[in-house]
């Protein structure tokens, strides 16, 4: 069944391409527009060869990645402190509430003043853009544990640091993963934006540069590439869902 | 001969309203539960027996009253695992197999390969063999208590405190259950005391059934249960099985009624 699926879909995609390709071939004089597929393929070769696109995507990749796991460990950290104490939730809310309403986009230029255009500024777009989602889910997830298990943790004489380890954190896991779900999309698009805005290297200095040269096949080898970063993350948490929490199906998506 | 496992004096629980009375919920219970007796409480819905349960094992505190076990006052929900809990429905953790839930109560007490050894013994001993590494999800609902069963059982409580166990199953498993908590029972000879509103299950499974008024919940009265042991099915058609039976059923009618004040059930 599944691997049915699988054929179909590479078949869908390649037939897609040849279409791309013959229809840009046939009707467009000019590759300036939209290039076919082989001028793309040929020019992601060209600048994998020119070791130009390893530096790129390697600088984007540890932006992402760095900003991402921050995110995670501070969400987490402060979803499981608001889930805990309502005093705690209270706290935070005003302030979740003005982060999450200010577009990103308007958020850029200040941390760039703020944190220069290095590596810091990105971290902290990617932050800003995905924390609030992943603190949200875990606060939910420990807000709604089920109360028999806390009596069977009491009953058991855990110690509330077992209890903590044993019980919450494990109940409120598929929570935690959906606002990682949630927050990888976001962070992908933080890092390309904050790179389009200031940088020196990376996926969207790149796109920034080709789209000031006209240069439409290298826009879309990054437009691909961010393509399958987002598709590569998405699989990389799915199978993280898979690993961490085996009794529950994965819901579809 | 020891004193008794268990023993609770003038034990009350009450509820505040606000300004109102308190609600309460039982009154003035005094029990005691000689080592490796079946105790079953039986009573109409609402009478404050789950409640008991939950106050005897430190889950919520008395308002007024004592519980001793072998002698020792319980205060709360104390370090000691002396008691084991048997809930009413899914309280198995998802994310765990069978053994690891087994483990729950074993884990940081004893070292990992003992503990291994005592949760693998009784999974066997509830008849789940073979399934240690399934997750909750993967069993059926009569495999899922089983577990449960074993996980109270794994910790050697002294006393093993039932909440319904069977409730939520259907009618077939429920009489397989019973037949193998009786044979489970016999094996560990731990002292237990059973929750139920099914009268058959209490007599069937216990040495002495006591019976609980409608709210709020007193002793009402006590029996004996007169049939020897092994027991299988058949005593259901013993005469002094359908004697007890009938009395008791009478006695729960009563108060039931007696809360209904006349109005229709």
């Amino acid at each position: 069944m599944q691997q049915r699926g699988l054929r179909r879909g590479l078949l869908s995609i390649l037939g897609g391409l040849i279409l791309w390709e013959v229809l840009t071939r046939l009707l467009l004089e000019d590759e300036l527009l939209i290039p076919p597929p082989t001028s793309v393929a040929r020019s992601l070769w060209k600048l994998s060869f020119a070791g130009e696109l390893n530096r790129h995507l390697y600088a984007t990749l540890f932006e992402f990645a760095c900003g991402f796991s921050t995110a995670c460990a501070v969400g987490i950290f402060l979803g499981y402190l608001m889930g805990r104490y309502r005093w705690f939730d209270e706290l935070m809310d005003p302030w979740i509430a003005t982060l999450y309403s200010i577009p990103v986009i308007a958020f850029v230029p200040l941390i760039i003043i703020w944190f220069g255009i290095g590596l810091f500024s990105k971290i902290v777009v990617v932050f800003k853009i995905t924390a609030v989602a992943i603190m949200l889910n875990t606060a939910a997830g420990i807000k709604n544990i089920d109360p028999v298990w806390l009596e069977l943790s009491r009953s058991m004489r855990l110690s509330p640091w077992e209890t903590t380890a044993k019980i919450r954190l494990p109940a409120a896991l598929p929570y935690i993963i959906t606002g990682m779900r949630l927050g990888v999309g976001r962070a992908l698009l933080g890092v390309i934006v904050a790179e389009l805005m200031a940088a020196n290297e990376g996926l969207g200095y790149l796109l920034r540069e080709a789209s000031e040269t006209w240069d439409s096949p290298k826009l879309f080898v990054t437009v691909v590439l961010l393509a399958a970063m987002g598709m590569g993350s998405f699989g990389l948490i799915k199978k993280g869902e898979q690993r961490l929490a085996p009794w529950r199906e994965s819901a579809e998506w | 001969m020891a004193g008794p496992v268990l023993e609770i004096r003038n034990l009350t629980k009450e509820v505040p309203t606000g300004n109102q009375e308190p609600f309460v919920i039982f009154k003035n219970i005094s029990l005691i539960v000689k080592e490796g007796e079946f105790v079953s409480i039986v009573g109409p819905s609402g009478c404050g027996k789950t409640t008991l349960l939950r106050v005897i094992n430190g889950l919520l505190s008395p308002s007024s009253g004592q519980i001793y076990i072998d002698g020792k006052e319980q205060t709360g929900a104390g370090k000691d695992l002396v008691m084991g809990f048997v809930f009413q429905g899914a309280s198995l953790l998802p994310w765990r197999t069978s053994v690891k839930n087994v483990l729950l109560g074993l884990e940081g007490k004893k070292n990992s390969g003992e503990a291994e050894e005592i949760a693998r013994f009784y999974l066997s001993l509830v008849g789940l063999s073979g399934f240690e590494h399934h997750y909750p999800h993967q069993l059926s609902g009569g495999m899922q208590q089983r577990v449960n069963l074993a996980r109270a059982l794994a910790v050697d409580p002294r006393i093993l405190l039932m909440d319904e166990p069977f409730a939520a199953l259907d009618a077939q498993t429920r009489t397989f259950m019973q037949l193998e908590l009786l044979r489970i029972w016999s094996q560990t000879k731990k002292t237990v005391i059973f929750i139920t509103h099914m009268i058959s299950e209490a007599i069937l499974l216990s040495d002495r059934v006591i019976v609980f008024s409608h709210r709020p919940g007193r002793v009402r009265s006590e029996f004996a249960v007169p049939l020897a042991r092994p027991r299988s099915l058949d005593i259901k058609s013993d005469r002094r099985f359908v004697e007890l039976e009938n009395v008791v059923w009478k006695q729960i009618e009563e108060e039931v009624r007696a809360a209904r004040e006349g109005s229709p059930i």
